[in-house]
């Protein structure tokens, strides 16, 4: 597989294909935990993780199990059972590594499993045809994607929140929402891009 | 009718999980396009809504605490995945303009919020009937921001309300909007209770006691 | 038994019947939900219209109506495709996104001893589908036209085309020249001068399915013959 391959992926991932700013996955968590930057690195990290490991086992199950066996209206079952299943050992092992990151997250740790941006990327790597090297960078990039857009967001609304000019009607979530607007608008700008 | 029926007939409407619980955003912002889009995935998703709270309600005793969340998953994505073959069957241009969101149905966070919070602790009857509620809310708020953006898009030529910023952006416009028309209520009743509390008979007399 | 173990032994067990529960409901709507290709009468129309002639009659040399109603196109099954080369559709077949959709014969007609094979691949983001027409010789076969079936491809503003006309037709002319009738999708940008990678791949990846599917039965073309023409001995 070619240089120019793995950069389009990671590009794409990344900012070209942005999965919170161009598709419109994973916004519950988007508006949700990027109020302050250090928990939207943990989060972005937590969800990065599960991306990768999600999207290897579901590439793994439907090839080598679904296919052959003709069952592939399972899918959604059984990628969403996966995932959920990884969320639960994720809390767990967080919960004795890392104390802090843990109590950070919260609620929204457990709601890594209706995160759309997971899911989404298992259909999409399974869908796509893409092999194994290609469903782990392509992974990996989403996941980096998001956390890039919530660390953007998180900057920004730290400063927001604090700002008393904000109409009484656009306080919280609607001047989030168009504060995402607008860095969308400039990630559009990456689109198309190919190598 | 009772106080629980009307709050649940209305919670589509009073609780919107669009605007109001803020649920569901990713096919809400996502498959906003326009009208046909929203009708589509929004009825796929009050259809869904309506037969996983019935059947949730329906084991709401059989299932143990401790594995509820994957039964509750499981039971979704079966009536998700029985959606997905339907569309891919029979409705061909729903399939290719909203395909991809059909199988993230299943992780559409209305559905296993009514599950955990209503269908669990309600009978079989009420579950149904705030399952279509909040699936009609769901579908009415789409179609809400469908028409805004296919207007916007076609008849205004700006095409850029198409695009994901653009969802977002009038996401946000409708939101506020909401907050504004809702603040206004609010307060309009709650300065009618406040006049009417400051000339109700026990107060007034508080009032001239304290004057003097 | 504790308690406890007790309890987890009641909440694995209620959840597998669950489960299962769920499995059985969706195998049992996969029999009646589940997609079936058949040859119906805008197939066929496709087929007649679409390779066409350069003098303008249309494939088989009768109108659409009369070619769907005597059968003069046929669609290979997995059991005649089977009996006769070894292969199925399933072998064929990449992943849900890139497969072969269908085999199509002509059994009678002017254009008869044609194969069309319809196949499948992702553009950018959407289905691409062409059916590519092999005549069959002694011992090679070649492509006589390919038309597309089905795609999407814009450059997001969901009215450019990237695949149009001229830029197809480039494509068909270079791949009929070619002796390997395999182009590497830098050629192909080369020569049409796409400017989107992901369409052409698409394009090319599913024109090259089929070469590949006929590359593995066409020596067996008397066999697929012999197959279908059971079907026509039971017609009859």
């Amino acid at each position: 597989m070619g240089f120019t391959e793995i950069l389009t992926i990671v590009v794409a991932g990344l900012l070209a294909e942005n999965i919170v700013l161009s598709q419109s996955l994973g916004i519950c968590p988007f508006l949700g935990v990027s109020k302050k930057t250090d928990s939207a690195i943990g989060m972005g990290f937590a969800v990065t993780f599960v991306l990768l490991i999600a999207s290897v086992v579901c590439w793994a199950l439907y090839t080598y199990v679904l296919v052959p066996l003709e069952i592939e209206y399972l899918q959604t079952i059984v990628f969403i059972l996966i995932i959920a299943v990884l969320v639960q050992i994720l809390d767990i092992v967080l919960k004795k590594l890392s104390p802090s990151l843990y109590n950070s997250l919260g609620v929204y740790l457990a709601l890594i499993t209706t995160n759309c941006a997971v899911l989404g990327t298992a259909n999409a790597v399974v869908n796509d045809g893409l092999n194994i090297l290609q469903a782990i960078i392509k992974s990996v990039s989403v996941g980096l994607g998001f956390t890039l857009a919530l660390i953007l967001m998180a900057g920004v609304r730290e400063r927001i929140d604090n700002n008393s000019n904000i109409p009484k009607c656009f306080k919280g979530l609607p001047i989030a929402l168009i504060t995402a607007a607008l860095m969308a608008m400039a990630f559009a700008g990456f689109g198309g891009f190919e190598f | 009718m009772n106080k629980k029926l009307k709050d649940t007939l209305l919670g589509g409407i009073v609780n919107n999980p669009v605007f109001v619980l803020v649920l569901g955003t990713c096919p809400t912002i996502a498959k906003s396009t326009n009208i046909s889009n929203g009708i589509g995935l929004g009825l796929a998703t009050l259809f869904v809504l309506l037969c996983s709270n019935v059947f949730i309600s329906l084991l709401r005793k059989t299932i143990p605490g401790e594995v509820r969340l994957p039964a509750y998953i499981v039971i979704i994505a079966t009536f998700v995945t029985v959606v997905q073959l339907f569309v891919a069957k029979f409705l061909p241009d729903l399939d290719k303009s909203i395909g991809t969101f059909i199988p993230l149905i299943v992780v559409n966070c209305i559905i296993l919020g009514r599950a955990e919070a209503f269908a669990a602790k309600n009978n079989v009857l009420m579950s149904a009937i705030d399952g279509v509620s909040m699936g009609l809310g769901f579908t009415l708020a789409l179609i809400l921001l469908g028409a805004i953006r296919q207007f916007l898009a076609e008849v205004c030529m700006l095409s850029f309300f198409v695009s994901s910023a653009g969802g977002f952006m009038i996401f946000g416009l409708v939101m506020a909007l909401f907050n504004y028309v809702i603040t206004f209520i609010n307060n309009k009743a709650f300065s009618r209770k406040v006049l009417l509390d400051m000339n109700s008979p026990k107060i007034v007399e508080e009032n001239t006691k304290e004057a003097e | 038994m504790t308690k406890s173990a007790k309890n987890l032994i009641k909440s694995i067990s209620v959840l597998a019947v669950i489960a299962l529960v769920c499995v059985a409901i969706l195998s049992f709507a996969n029999v009646f939900l589940k997609k079936e290709v058949s040859l119906d009468r805008a197939t066929v129309k496709f087929l007649n219209e679409k390779f066409a002639t350069t003098t303008g009659q249309t494939a088989t040399g009768t109108d659409s109506d009369t070619a769907f109603e005597e059968d003069y196109f046929v669609m290979l099954t997995d059991s005649e495709l089977s009996n006769a080369t070894g292969y199925t559709y399933k072998s064929f077949k990449s992943n849900s996104s890139n497969y072969v959709v269908a085999i199509y014969y002509a059994q009678k007609g002017v254009n008869e001893g044609t194969y069309y094979i319809e196949s499948t691949s992702v553009g950018y983001q959407n289905p691409i589908s062409v059916v590519v027409a092999f005549t069959v010789e002694d011992n090679s076969f070649s492509i006589q036209n390919i038309a597309v079936k089905e795609q999407r491809e814009d450059f997001g503003d969901r009215k450019t085309q990237v695949l149009n006309k001229e830029t197809f037709q480039v494509y068909v002319n270079l791949l009929i020249s070619d002796p390997d009738m395999k182009l590497s999708d830098g050629d192909i940008i080369a020569s049409t001068g796409a400017t989107t990678k992901k369409s052409v791949a698409g394009l090319n990846r599913a024109v090259t399915r089929a070469i590949d599917t006929m590359n593995k039965i066409y020596t067996k073309s008397e066999a697929l013959k012999t197959e279908i023409s059971k079907r026509g001995g039971q017609n009859e």
